[in-house]
């Protein structure tokens, strides 16, 4: 009986993954979260009476009688009585909410937990043993609790008064834990802090990763060597390409005949640029037990032309896998996951490639528009626009060096605005801006066409790291299923760089997810195109200076602000496309407050509250600022409690752009966003009693004791998200 | 005289007589094609940056004419119809390397125009098989002015009047007819000289340069291959990683 009562209890938090620490609402009756229902719980609810907010325990918009009765009938709970999920690992912060809650660490680093006690059902002075276990599903901790520590040893840790602050634990050796997922990046562990010390997962314990989630991530290096050799084949000829442009390379792992089938990866090369010239990113893809091909393309003629040979080879060397070298790969290309890459034309050639398999004017024999998981286009042109270049709903991911003297962004042409491409997926998005980075340093041999300022180029050790880094992640992470490297594409450098990454190399980051099953959209400027109403329509109040919501695209080619041009500098849209987004300015303490339409307003199965938000290039603002810029965000439930938390949270401010120069007076290049990603948790630190469930409004604040005391930003995509 | 005749080279097939002595005009060091498989791995030159766009219409030196039939006709990429090609003449030029680089933006097109006739022509320097861009810098292109076929397989019509030109920056693919009809206006304004009869005879296969008959486009570019080994050879050998 006693171990049919632990599993039904351990069921129970593997049921309610990560809910424990977003609410009160796990312990019934439990009004200000302190997990035990007692007469301060009833103290704010009868002061509430008659009213809305804390006290609701049934959630029906009124603090009433219902209320009351259920209130009544847990008095006493305590609720600690069940072993809680919450999260423990994160990066220690030195100011509120003192801790960013993350899953992903390089291997060889130092692991940091927090507890808050007021958020999570300890005792401040009472000794626990904190064990990290290598990962096990929800089913494994049903079935086994035992804890066996993957250090050897656990760890006392004393809990304190003082909050989280007081609270965090460097995780001893964890430096030494590994990573080595043997085809995966990294590694798994849970992290369980064993109340009761009895040395098993059970009631009372604390547990980061009881689902199907590992507490942590220990990664290795991505843009690292992976654990295969590599065979290289340095030609063959596909059956069926265009004259001319027939040849392509091939890498594979050397060990391919003990492995089952492996994804395909394509790389299309540029105009004047070689199918010889990816070996680094060919060779370390195929590293991680990819198999990659490098094709000849047609790129002279145009985009069309380079979609065609990227679509022939594709297909080639499916039909061919039996005979190139020597039969090698024969049977082992997974046909169901493709990726594409392309760089320059052959970046909007692989976009547009997939244009036509998804408008059917092209239809190849050995594969079709499914069997495309991921589209990577580097520093790609966009010469055919919105109805012939359109990603639709593919996962995608750009990467693009702003140094880049071809491809430039330059604000008077259009075909050089790579960042047209990305706005146009309604799909999964990340985008990597690389500082320092031209259009070359992405392949071995082309020209030296690097622009900006003297001593910031990174050249192409510098950024092909960045390119073998981050596309592994977003190869692992769309095909593989690979989900913990799914920080690489937000969090800030300062927290997570992969080591082959110069730690002095600027990376803008943006992550965009548009599904509704994944986030609640508060703005996407897309609908609703008053500057006064939100697209989920609540109503917008600003006292922000110059607001203006517009199609997020530069018009004089100055890339200088005015009140006429108010979108100089945003190089997101051709006069064809629609990306809308907001533009304002501040000199004193300000804001802009959403607020949240009743049906959106809760977010207890959310993680974040997100944004792309970028300084407004050359605006005097900007100018003045001359650094990184900061904001505070604020939530606010239905009986007022508000709660901010700094846009710095995680780590970085927003980047001040690249100072670049051209296209006008002053230096600042295009309009860099980067995704703002705070852990809804943060709100709750310290136990502000904020109620998730009834989010009433978001507000973000500026200036004063907020952020920056000046500035300027371009912001898009304000939304709630899951993790 | 915007095509300078003190510029012209004969080419006579692989061996080469200069006329004027020009420096660069003859080729930099006659190489064998390289096979299309597996090659070498070559040392590369040091990079050049990437020069400043020139301004368009600008003129061009014609280095050689040689006619081509193609038995087996191929749709050119170079034109937004398309249309069938089985006919036209293998040119070597010779012009400013801004105008030559290549580039991921819209390069000039490449145009030739006769006396009631105007084309888009192809060129191979970029990528084309173990081309290697770099190989702008030695100042030549090879290409190929399509043409409709005679009766003798060779193109039909008239070399009376030829110029060639840069015109606007634009994708090959996207040119049509239209597009054709206001460059060669461009062109008109801008004063882009027309070969005389003379030069061209001397060009072509009145100099001693044989016709080429083709059975497809694969021997065109074989063709096509060994030219650009001869006039910019640094584009034939593989890339090889070097440093900036």
């Amino acid at each position: 009986m006693m171990i049919r009562s632990m599993r039904w209890s351990l069921c129970a938090v593997a049921l309610a993954i990560s809910c424990a620490d977003k609410s009160h609402g796990e312990c019934t009756g439990d009004v200000n979260g302190d997990f035990t229902v007692d007469a301060t719980d009833l103290a704010t609810l009868l002061a509430n009476w008659a009213g809305s907010g804390e006290g609701d325990l049934n959630h029906d918009g009124f603090v009433d009688g219902e209320d009351l009765t259920v209130l009544f009938a847990n008095w006493g709970v305590f609720c600690p009585s069940q072993p809680s999920e919450i999260r423990l690992a994160c990066v220690p912060l030195a100011a509120a909410p003192y801790a960013s809650f993350v899953q992903t660490f390089i291997a060889g680093t130092a692991v940091t937990i927090a507890i808050d006690p007021a958020l999570t059902p300890v005792t401040v002075g009472a000794t626990a043993d904190f064990f990290v276990v290598a990962a096990r599903s929800a089913a494994e901790w049903i079935a086994n609790g035992t804890l066996s520590d993957a250090r050897g040893a656990s760890q006392p840790i004393t809990l304190a008064a003082g909050g989280i602050a007081a609270n965090k634990f460097t995780v001893t050796n964890s430096a030494a834990l590994s990573g080595d997922g043997g085809m995966s990046v990294g590694r798994g562990y849970d992290l369980v802090v064993d109340i009761d010390r009895n040395g098993q997962f059970s009631s009372g314990d604390l547990i980061d990763g009881g689902n199907d989630r590992a507490g942590i991530w220990i990664t290795r290096d991505p843009g690292g060597t992976g654990p295969y050799a590599v065979t290289t084949l340095s030609s063959y000829t596909a059956v069926g390409a265009t004259s001319g442009f027939t040849l392509a390379r091939l890498w594979y792992p050397t060990a391919i005949a003990s492995l089952g089938q492996r994804p395909l990866v394509v790389i299309a090369h540029g105009n004047g640029h070689q199918y010889t010239w990816y070996d680094y990113l060919g060779s370390h893809l195929a590293s991680w037990g990819y198999i990659v091909i490098s094709h000849q393309n047609n790129t002279v003629p145009g985009i069309e032309t380079s979609s065609t040979t990227t679509l022939q080879h594709t297909n080639a060397i499916i039909a061919q896998q039996a005979t190139v070298a020597a039969g090698a790969i024969a049977g082992k290309i997974d046909v169901s996951r493709i990726a594409w890459i392309g760089h320059s034309r052959g970046g909007e050639g692989i976009v547009r490639g997939y244009d036509r398999l998804f408008d059917a004017t092209y239809t190849p024999t050995n594969y079709g528009l499914s069997n495309i998981k991921l589209l990577i286009p580097i520093s790609p042109t966009d010469f055919l626009g919105v109805n012939s270049s359109n990603p639709h709903a593919a996962n995608f991911m750009l990467l693009w060096g702003a140094a880049d003297g071809d491809v430039s962004g330059i604000p008077t042409n259009s075909v050089a605005w790579s960042f047209d491409l990305a706005e146009r997926s309604v799909g999964f998005r990340n985008t990597v801006y690389v500082h320092g980075a031209d259009h070359n340093d992405f392949n071995c041999c082309g020209v030296n066409d690097f622009v900006g300022p003297s001593g910031t180029a990174i050249l192409n050790a510098g950024a092909q790291a960045v390119a073998k880094a981050f596309i592994l992640a977003a190869m692992k992470y769309h095909i593989e299923g690979e989900k913990p490297l799914k920080e690489f594409m937000w969090r800030p450098s300062s927290t997570l760089r992969p080591p082959v990454v110069a730690a002095t190399t600027t990376l803008v980051k943006e992550l965009v997810e548009t599904l509704a099953t994944e986030s609640v959209t508060i703005d996407s400027y897309q609908t609703q195109t008053s500057t006064a109403l939100s697209s989920s329509g609540g109503s917008v109040v600003a006292t922000v200076a110059n607001i203006s919501e517009a199609l997020a695209r530069e018009t004089d080619g100055s890339f200088t602000w005015s009140t006429g041009n108010p979108h100089n500098g945003s190089t997101r849209a051709t006069a064809s496309d629609t990306q809308r987004m907001v533009a304002f300015d501040w000199n004193s303490a300000q804001s802009m407050e959403w607020t949240i339409p009743t049906a959106l307003g809760d977010v207890r199965t959310m993680d974040f509250i997100q944004m792309r938000v970028g300084q407004g290039t050359r605006h005097p603002n900007t100018v003045t600022l001359a650094g990184g810029a900061t904001f505070s965000v604020v939530l606010r439930d239905a009986v007022g409690v508000e709660v901010r938390v700094s846009s710095s949270a995680q780590g970085e401010a927003v980047n001040r752009p690249y100072q670049r120069t051209g296209s006008g007076t002053g230096a600042g290049w295009q309009n860099e966003l980067r995704t703002i990603r705070l852990r809804l948790r943060d709100f709750q630190t310290g136990g502000t009693g904020i109620n998730l469930a009834q989010i009433v409004a978001v507000r973000l604040e500026f200036g004063g004791t907020a952020g920056s005391a000046t500035g300027r930003f371009i912001l898009d995509g304000l939304q709630f998200t899951k993790e | 005289m915007v095509i300078s005749l003190s510029a012209v080279v004969l080419s006579l097939s692989l061996g080469v007589t200069s006329q004027s002595g020009v420096k660069g005009d003859a080729p930099v060091a006659p190489v064998a094609p390289v096979a299309p498989a597996t090659p070498a791995v070559p040392v590369l030159p040091a990079l050049p940056a990437l020069p400043a766009v020139a301004s368009t219409p600008a003129p061009l030196t014609i280095i050689s004419i040689r006619p081509v039939a193609i038995a087996q006709s191929y749709p050119t990429d170079f034109r937004k119809e398309h249309p069938q090609v089985s006919a036209g003449w293998l040119v070597v030029i010779r012009a400013d390397s801004a105008l030559l680089a290549p580039r991921a933006l819209a390069e000039p097109l490449l145009l030739a125009s006769g006396s009631d006739w105007v084309e888009s022509v192809e060129w191979f320097n970029h990528g084309f098989n173990h081309g290697f861009n770099q190989g702008f810098t030695s100042g030549h292109r090879v290409c190929f002015i399509p043409a409709p076929a005679g009766k003798d397989g060779f193109p039909s019509r008239s070399l009376t009047g030829l110029r060639m030109w840069f015109g606007s920056a634009q994708l090959p693919e996207s040119v049509d007819a239209a597009i054709l009809d206001r460059e060669r206006a461009d062109a008109d304004v801008a004063k882009i000289a027309p070969l005389t009869a003379q030069q061209s005879q001397e060009l072509t296969v009145a100099k001693g340069q044989d016709p080429l008959r083709a059975a497809n486009r694969d021997e065109l570019v074989a063709a096509i291959q060994a030219l650009i080994a001869v006039w910019s050879p640094a584009e034939v050998p593989e890339a090889a990683p070097a440093a900036k």
